[in-house]
């Protein structure tokens, strides 16, 4: 018999937890700066990214983790969809 | 301009009576002794606490003097005026102590939050150098804020799986960089804990 406890599928991040995930965001929002975009793809490339991942090459997705101006562009393409998907 | 009366109650902050009589005679001594503690308080309120303190002192003491069959005090207000002083004077001397204190509180406060804040970023740094793909688009996408059914649902994988390998992933930075777990500081341990399955659900209680 399961001693953990059970919860619902979609919950969010409790309010301690939000710090965590709020400085690891802005870590990699802010924390990589690449003022010269050395390497970095185009945006059609982050949308797909953000759209398909599968689709993407594995570069891309650990380029956005290096680069903060990338990465700020690929969250932009995801929340876009999240509203999407949630209207 | 009338000054505005005193408004002292029949007990002090700590819950102790004041009699009539002395607060009586608070009342009167009030305005001089608010004007005594001006520059050491500062806070009228405060100094108001204090002359409700001395009164149930002064109280408690004329009572229990009564009841001993000690001779009585002869002069009520100069009585309660200098116990007043004595509580003031003390509050003046402990308040550089209590100050310092509380500063070097936060002070330890801000160094441990500073960090737990590099050992995130470290820890993350981590996961996205060592760890496979998948758990990194995970770790992406839980702190782009979103819940494990929606990753779960952009990634094609069940819920568990997306909670079971963030989990894995930050378990693992952290053994490697051996970065213990934290409670209450920035959600580091409860992260892991919440992002942890089942099993560790178990282990961490």
């Amino acid at each position: 018999m399961s001693s953990g406890r059970r919860r619902s599928k979609g919950h969010k991040p409790k309010p301690v937890d939000k710090e965590f995930l709020e400085l690891g965001r802005k870590h990699f929002a802010e924390g990589f700066p690449n003022p010269s975009r050395e390497g970095c793809p185009n945006d059609d490339v982050l949308k797909l990214l953000a759209e398909k991942p599968a689709h993407v090459a594995d570069d891309v997705q650990k380029h956005i983790t290096s680069c903060s101006p990338c990465y700020r562009t690929y969250s932009k393409f995801l929340h876009k969809i999240k509203t999407a998907r949630s209207h | 301009m009338r000054p505005r009366p005193l408004l002292l109650n029949a007990v002090d902050r700590l819950g102790r009576k004041i009699d009539p009589a002395v607060l009586s005679i608070a009342h009167e001594i009030g305005p001089r002794a608010l004007a005594y503690a001006r520059i050491p308080i500062g806070d009228p309120a405060e100094a108001i606490n204090y002359l409700e303190e001395a009164a149930a002192s002064v109280s408690a003491a004329i009572e229990q003097k009564r009841c001993s069959g000690t001779p009585e005090v002869r002069n009520v207000a100069a009585y309660l005026f200098r116990t007043f002083v004595r509580m003031v004077d003390e509050a003046r001397r402990k308040k550089p102590v209590l100050e310092a204190s509380s500063r070097e509180n936060g002070n330890a406060q801000l160094c441990l939050s500073a960090q737990v804040r590099v050992e995130t970023t470290v820890l993350l740094n981590e996961v996205m150098a060592t760890c496979d793909r998948g758990s990194r688009e995970v770790v992406v996408l839980r702190l782009e804020g979103f819940s494990w059914a929606e990753i779960g649902k952009h990634l094609s994988i069940s819920t568990h799986a997306a909670e079971a390998r963030f989990s894995k992933a930050l378990e693992h930075a952290r053994k490697t960089l051996k970065i213990p777990r934290r409670k209450g500081l920035g959600g580091l341990s409860s992260c892991l804990r919440e992002g942890a399955g089942r099993k560790d659900t178990n282990l961490n209680r």
